[in-house]
């Protein structure tokens, strides 16, 4: 064998290694599981008319949103779901997160108030109040309810989920988050942000 | 006279029982990992977690718990239906004989209400809760 055929051949063996290598790779990231229940195709949300604690959000697009619901006065889950956001947070380095708590009782949750709650928990924490209308219509397009009643924590109800919406606005999952960690929930964001010509 | 030495005896063994406000030193009812959820300065209620474990023999029940920082300690539990939170008061709670009950954020919990102004600055507290058979017992609290 001349060397140049030896010298083509290795390479040719070479760059099919590397496609086929790559090709792996590519099956298994596009197919790994994610711990998220996707919804698919995905779903416009509706939040018009909603102000923030942080002037540039916006849950019309632009960035990857986890988004929860609640009220500053709550005692149990809405602290603990706090805490899981600002750990989740913590541990994701994407820059293309947000992460959104909308009050349910826009009545009593000013934007300063939402901006206190947040503050304690974590500083990155959007909070958001929309009135009544604007609020049932966003709960409405994540296919959820909540109702509040002032003084009433026992009849007061709302969503436990963490809803993933995507950079086009469009809701394409959510975690339930008593099943996962915190660590866990990032790590999943993180991969599914890296993947997500996969939505 | 014999009944008169029955009611002595009866009030002997009434002021026994009182006096013995510590059963947690008889490892009777066994309290760990109690803390209490820091809060925003703002916030007038917050939420307390313990793990109880009944030693004893007899099924027990957890009646009341106080807290020199809260007018108020309730006993809830949230519950988590169909992707909905909801709260439901707990107004027993029941602990059998050698069982531990957990309480834990997203489950049952106790609600302080109406925080002193104080609240937000400690780091430890404490809280009396009182037991049907175990008494009153007194435990340390973080606040974190």
């Amino acid at each position: 064998m001349k060397l140049a055929t030896f010298v083509i051949m290795s390479l040719v063996s070479l760059l099919l290694s590397i496609g086929a290598g790559y090709l792996i790779f590519r099956t298994q990231v596009t197919q790994s599981k994610t711990i998220s229940y996707p919804i698919t195709p995905g779903i416009p949300v509706v939040a018009e008319a909603f102000e923030y604690t942080n002037p540039e959000a916006s849950l019309a697009g632009g960035k990857w949103t986890v988004l929860s619901f609640g009220y500053t006065h709550c005692p149990d889950i809405c602290p603990a779901t706090m805490a899981q956001l600002a750990a989740i947070l913590n541990q994701s380095s994407s820059t293309d997160l947000q992460v959104v708590f909308v009050t349910i009782a826009p009545e009593v949750d000013s934007l300063g108030a939402l901006a206190a709650y947040r503050e304690h928990f974590h500083p990155s924490i959007i909070g958001a109040r929309g009135e009544a209308a604007a609020l049932a219509k966003l709960a409405s397009s994540l296919a959820t309810t909540f109702d509040y009643i002032e003084g009433d924590n026992d009849n007061t109800f709302h969503s436990s989920y963490y809803y993933l919406i995507n950079p086009k606005g469009e809701w394409v999952g959510y975690y339930k988050p008593e099943e996962h960690s915190s660590q866990a929930i990032a790590g999943d964001l993180s991969q599914l942000i890296s993947t997500q010509e996969t939505f | 006279m014999m009944k008169a030495l029955a009611v002595l005896s009866f009030c002997l063994m009434s002021a026994s029982a009182v006096g013995k406000t510590t059963p947690a030193q008889d490892n009777i009812m066994v309290v760990t990992d109690a803390w209490i959820r820091k809060m925003p300065p703002a916030s007038t209620l917050s939420s307390g977690y313990f793990k109880l474990t009944n030693r004893s023999s007899k099924n027990d029940q957890l009646l009341e718990v106080t807290s020199p920082v809260a007018e108020k300690v309730e006993l809830h539990e949230t519950v988590l239906k169909d992707g909905m939170a909801k709260m439901e008061a707990l107004s027993v709670l029941n602990i059998p004989a050698g069982d531990t009950v957990t309480f834990e954020p997203r489950g049952k919990h106790l609600m302080l209400l109406g925080l002193s102004p104080k609240f937000s600055e400690l780091e430890q507290t404490h809280l009396t809760l009182i037991f049907r058979h175990a008494g009153p017992i007194v435990i340390s609290v973080d606040i974190k």
